[in-house]
Parts: C-alpha cells; sequence; structure tokens
C-alpha cells in the first residue's frame, strides 16, 4: 500500500484503533507516535545513509559566549568560546580574562567567531577544527579528506602521538570524536590555507536562487529534476497522495473568482469583450510541448539547479548554514572538502502535509505496528496489553527486516562472485592429545 | 489463486461473508493484500526485476528511486554494450583498493559496484563518457494486484502466507488479541519455512576496516 503522506498514515492507523474522531486516541498523539516509530526505525537500523560534504574551516550557525545562547541557535549549530576565567566569567577573546581577573597573562593569540576566520589569521591557533553535524546525524561510517580516507583515532592514542598534536598544521590525517559535545568531531592536522575554504557566496544571499555558477572544472547542470510531475490549474486538482514536484499554471489570486490560462478567458468569464489576446502562443503545461509549438514554458521548474554532472569527478551539494535553507548553492567534490559518509535520522517532527521521511512506503506497515503497540499499551481507555504485545512483535519483525536492508551486504552472495573474497585456507592439522597412546606405524 | 480467490479464502478464516463482508471494505481487503506481497517478498527476496539506465559521464551515484520506486535493493549490474558484469564492492574495500580512488577518472566504463544507502548505488570508475546504458538487477516490493483475476508473483505453496497476513490484520483489527497472536505465530512460522531464499544469515555483517575506542565507527 503505497501511502506517502503522513496523513493517510495516520488515518490508516485510526482505523485500526476505531477512532477516526480522536477521542480516545488524539491526533497529536498518533503523530508524535509516528514520528517516534521513524525515528526508532532509522536509529536502530542505519537504513539510511548519505553522502554529505563539508568545508573546513567548519561554520557554525552561531558563535556564542555563554551556554544559554546557544537557544538562539534555533536547532542549528553553535560554537562555544573556551576561555573560562576563575572566577567563571566567560570571555570571547583570552586577552579578557586577565583584563576582568586582574591577573598577568598573555594576550593570547586572534580571536576568531567562526572557524573559517583562521584562514586569515595566518597562524597557529589552539582552537582546533572541531566540525558539528546538522540535527539527523546518527552515525559516522566514513570521511574522506582531499579524496583520502580519514583515520579514526581516539584522544587517547593522539595524546601518545604527540603533546601538541592539537596544534599541528597540514593536511587532516584523522579524525576523532575528541572531548566535544555530541554529533561534533575533530579533524587533524589542521589546515590553515585560504584556498583550502569556501565561503564566497555571500554575495548570493538576499539575492534570489541563483542560476549561474561558476567553477574552475567543466560541468554541466542536471537534468535529473528537469521537469515536474504533474500540472494543475486549481487546488481543486489536487489528488491527494500525488508525490513529486508539480506546476500550479495560473495566477491564483485569492480575489479571482475563477482560474484560467489565458487572460482572455478571464474577460469572457466576467462578460466583457475580449480586448487581450495572448500575444505568445500556446501555453505550455509541460516543458516537453515545446517540441509541439508551445511557449511559455520555462525550462527549469523547479526553482534551482539540483544537481551538477561533470566527467572529472561526482560532486554533492554542500550543507550550507546561512540563510537560504532549500536553496542548494554550492557543490563540492572531496577535493579540498570533507566527505561524509553517515547514517541519518529523521529529525523534524511531522506535520500534516508532509511525506513519509526517507522511508520506502512499504515500510509504513511497520510504523504502524509501532503506532499501534504503543496505542494499546498507553495507560488509560484503551490499554489493551496483549493487542499491544502483538503489534510489537510486529514492529520488531519490521526492525529486524530494515535492519538487514541497511546492511551493506545483504545482497545475494552467489551473484556476486567477488573473488578477492574466496578465501583459500589449508584445513587445521589433526592433533592428538599427548596422553594419546603411540601409533605405531603399519609395515 | 487469483486476488478474488485470495480475498474470500481470508474472509472465511476471518468468519464474515466472503461476497459482501460486513466488518471490511472490498479496497481495504485489497490495500491488505498488497502489504501482504510486501511481507512475502520482503521475506523470500525471490522476485527479480531488471531495468536498463544511462549511463552518465562523470556521475558515481544513481538513486534507485529514480529507476524504481518499487526498488528494494539492486543485486546485480551489467554493462550491455560490454557484456561486463560489475564486481560488488563496498566503500571500505575501494579505500583499500586504491587511496585516491575518489578522484581517479578512466577513459573506461565502470567495473565496481557499491552500495551508500538502501536506495543509493554508486559505481566504479565513474563512466569517462555519457554513452549506453547500465542493467540492473534488483529485488522488488512486488506491484499491487489491480483486478480480481490477477494472480500473485509468487509460487502457488507459498501464497497461503498472503492469507495468513490478511487474517492477522483482521483479527489485529477486530480487537481479538488471543486468536491474533495465535494468527500471528503461524505467519511468523510459515514466514520461517518459505524463507529458504533469504540467505542474510550467511553474510557476514558489515564491519568497518578500523574500529576505535571512541566508537566513530563502532557499527
Amino acid at each position: 500500500m503505497a501511502i506517502v503522506s503522513v496523513e493517510k498514515a495516520i488515518q490508516d492507523c485510526q482505523t485500526y484503533l476505531h477512532d477516526r474522531s480522536g477521542l480516545t486516541w488524539s491526533e497529536d498523539e498518533l503523530y508524535q507516535w509516528y514520528d517516534e516509530g521513524i525515528r526508532a526505525l532509522l536509529s536502530t537500523t542505519h537504513l539510511v545513509k548519505h553522502w554529505t560534504i563539508h568545508a573546513l574551516p567548519p561554520r557554525y550557525t552561531i558563535a556564542c559566549t555563554y551556554q544559554w545562547e546557544k537557544r538562539f541557535a534555533l536547532g542549528g549549530t553553535a560554537r562555544l568560546f573556551p576561555f573560562v576565567g576563575p572566577s567563571g566569567r566567560s570571555a570571547t577573546s583570552l586577552w579578557e580574562i586577565p583584563q576582568f581577573e586582574q591577573l598577568d597573562g598573555d594576550a593570547g593569540h586572534s580571536t576568531v567567531t567562526q572557524l573559517w576566520e583562521l584562514s586569515y589569521t595566518r597562524r597557529s591557533s589552539d582552537t582546533s577544527y572541531r566540525i558539528a553535524l546538522p540535527k539527523d546525524h546518527e552515525r559516522l561510517y566514513g570521511t574522506w579528506w582531499d579524496h583520502k580516507r580519514l583515520e579514526p583515532v581516539g584522544v587517547f592514542e593522539l595524546d601518545r602521538l604527540s603533546d601538541a598534536w592539537h596544534m599541528r598544521q597540514g593536511e587532516p590525517w584523522l579524525i576523532t570524536e575528541g572531548t566535544g559535545s555530541r554529533n561534533t568531531y575533530e579533524i587533524y592536522q589542521i589546515q590553515v590555507n585560504p584556498e583550502g575554504q569556501q565561503y564566497a557566496y555571500e554575495t548570493w544571499e538576499d539575492a534570489g536562487t541563483p542560476r549561474f555558477i561558476d567553477g574552475a572544472r567543466s560541468w554541466v547542470p542536471g537534468t535529473a529534476d528537469g521537469d515536474w510531475v504533474f500540472a494543475y490549474t486549481t487546488p481543486g486538482e489536487f489528488v491527494d497522495g500525488l508525490a513529486g514536484v508539480g506546476l500550479r499554471i495560473t495566477g491564483g489570486q485569492t480575489s479571482r473568482r475563477f482560474f484560467c490560462t489565458y487572460r482572455w478567458e478571464e474577460a469572457l468569464q466576467a462578460g466583457v469583450p475580449v480586448v487581450e489576446v495572448p500575444p505568445s502562443g500556446r501555453i505550455g503545461t509541460y516543458s516537453w510541448e515545446i517540441r509541439h509549438g508551445a511557449t511559455n514554458v520555462a525550462p527549469c521548474p523547479v526553482g534551482g539547479i539540483r544537481g551538477l554532472e561533470s566527467t572529472e569527478r561526482q560532486y554533492v551539494q554542500a550543507a550550507m548554514w546561512d540563510t537560504g535553507l532549500g536553496l542548494i548553492r554550492e557543490w563540492h567534490s572531496s577535493e579540498q572538502s570533507l566527505l561524509l559518509w553517515e547514517a541519518v535520522t529523521h529529525a523534524t517532527a511531522l506535520v500534516p502535509g508532509d511525506t513519509l521521511p526517507f522511508l520506502p512506503p512499504q515500510m509504513h506497515k511497520y510504523v504502524r505496528a509501532y503506532v499501534l503497540a504503543k496505542a494499546f499499551g498507553h495507560q488509560g481507555e484503551g490499554y489493551m496489553p496483549d493487542l499491544s504485545a502483538a503489534w510489537e512483535r510486529f514492529w520488531q519483525r519490521g526492525l529486524q527486516f530494515a535492519a538487514s536492508l541497511g546492511n551493506m551486504l545483504w545482497i545475494d552472495q552467489p551473484m556476486r562472485r567477488d573473488p578477492n573474497r574466496q578465501s583459500v585456507e589449508r584445513r587445521p592439522r589433526l592433533q592428538l592429545p599427548a596422553e594419546y597412546p603411540r601409533v605405531p606405524w603399519l609395515g | 489463486m487469483n486476488r478474488r480467490e485470495l480475498r474470500q479464502k481470508a474472509l472465511r478464516m476471518l468468519d464474515d461473508s466472503p461476497v459482501t463482508p460486513t466488518f471490511w471494505g472490498i479496497d481495504e481487503l485489497n490495500a491488505l493484500l498488497t502489504e501482504g506481497q510486501e511481507f512475502l517478498s520482503e521475506t523470500l527476496r525471490g522476485l527479480r526485476r531488471t531495468v536498463e539506465i544511462p549511463l552518465r559521464a562523470g556521475t558515481m551515484l544513481y538513486t534507485t528511486q529514480g529507476f524504481s520506486p518499487a526498488c528494494m535493493v539492486p543485486v546485480r549490474l551489467w554493462i550491455p554494450a560490454t557484456n561486463e558484469r560489475l564486481v560488488f564492492s563496498s566503500l571500505a574495500r575501494l579505500d583499500m583498493h586504491r587511496q585516491r580512488w575518489l578522484e581517479l577518472t578512466t577513459s573506461r566504463n565502470p567495473y565496481l559496484w557499491f552500495l551508500v544507502s538502501w536506495n543509493t548505488l554508486g559505481v566504479w570508475p565513474p563512466a569517462a563518457e555519457g554513452k549506453g546504458t547500465m542493467r540492473v538487477d534488483y529485488i522488488p516490493w512486488p506491484d499491487p494486484l489491480f483486478d480480481d483475476t490477477d494472480e500473485p508473483e509468487f509460487q502457488e505453496v507459498t501464497q497461503e502466507v498472503l492469507v495468513d497476513y490478511m487474517v492477522t490484520l483482521g483479527h489485529l483489527k477486530a480487537w481479538e488479541p488471543d486468536m491474533a497472536a495465535g494468527a500471528l505465530q503461524r505467519l511468523l512460522g510459515k514466514e520461517r519455512q518459505v524463507g529458504p531464499q533469504n540467505n542474510s544469515q550467511a553474510v557476514q555483517p558489515f564491519r568497518p576496516t578500523r574500529g576505535t575506542s571512541r566508537g566513530v565507527y563502532r557499527s
């Protein structure tokens, strides 16, 4: 059952609860459990993994002095200044500590707000590169810097390597969880190279959607999403469950009593003489209609360039931490960038109108089982532990299947025939115990 | 058995009228049958589909949902033009194979493939030219049955699982916990019986090349 909208999914759950009006189990509860179910499925099974690109030095949503300021990151990432004086006073720059505490001390190094500013200090710093990953990050499976895999190490292993390992400069070759907060990682060594950081997009801010992108290599915009899935004139034509990008071909102001494709239709409907004729011929609904004489069909309907193709390497859209959510402004390969292979989960609460995030629609039946196990196992009216246990068992079966789907080596074994995996080993020699009686030679 | 026969058999087991059920809508039962097919396909993993997708120059990652929304997992890749089968690999093994494999470009077609996620496959090296196609064999979730005379793609002997699935969900919907528990037990028992093609147990679980005490790569 291809359920793609969350509303449909919740209605399906209500069918099994016999509570379509939400009297016993409110819709809010069901949405919350459905959300939890998806999150549990993704977190437990690591079903969905992504390639994500980050620039080095890393960027944060905000940089702040106090813990309470983190709330203004609004769910983004926050970098906290590490300078705290003996009296507990937090400071932005190191020189503030001796100033306020009336101590003798070094003025310290250059203070930077965002780590990419280190590229302009052109000197070493005791602030290492700690990259913060988005909220949907679940587990890191691999990291590459400049096309080379970074080796994961622990802090104590690094301590054995060198006392000042956190200040070493050079090409990054190690990654560690370090001593920072969860979902952040440190990269060593520190590469302070102005050419290595990419932040020259400030001129694009508040300037709309980028349509023309420049680069040093040959590339072409991707055409995978070069057309819409459906087109419609009025919202009434929306069929619930339609997935993909649609194009509405009318203006649709609220003051209008009807919708039309051509301006002259409006005059016709209003009963006034038609004075305007379509100056540009036929209006096309789909881009392929251009070949049949249609005009006024935008060649890039989705609003922005969604992919880049290059014969030289694979490009992945880079994560951006600034304004302009929903737009892709930069693509990077792993050259001079950090490529992460990470398992992700679902980070934002589901609301009516959402589609199932990340999951194939076929997994709905298991998430539904999670919701119903929670609903029947919930203390209060409608509490039925036996039914809850049955749905829970169904949910566990779904987890098992999703885990096998998330396993990269789930593929049919005979189809692979990878010669490198066939190890030829000699059988172990037969060894008799020491107290075994001597075996006389025959003949 | 066709769709009507499967539906009627389930209704008889649920003690409802097979022609005009009182507790069920026909569409509802058809949807359950579709779910049952998905369930059985996840168990058997025996169905196969083949699709040919165009090779793109320089592209390493291909989304399986791009060529089939019903793709559960790809199992075999082939370049028809050269009759060359791509060997399944992994990102860890590519790292072992060549340090800077990510930047390598060649003048030939890909000869290795790997999975990045359940819905993303990668090929290596990326095709030098955007010419030709790549054939992908994959395990699908089966299509829904659209007509009462349609028959499921599964073998007759395994179609009992479809009935058991509908009966189990039927008891769960009717709030009959005891009956539901029994039916679920039967369903999962049959799943184990009919699932000899499920060889996931024979495959070693994924282990990254290096582990750490901090668990960066722990899987």
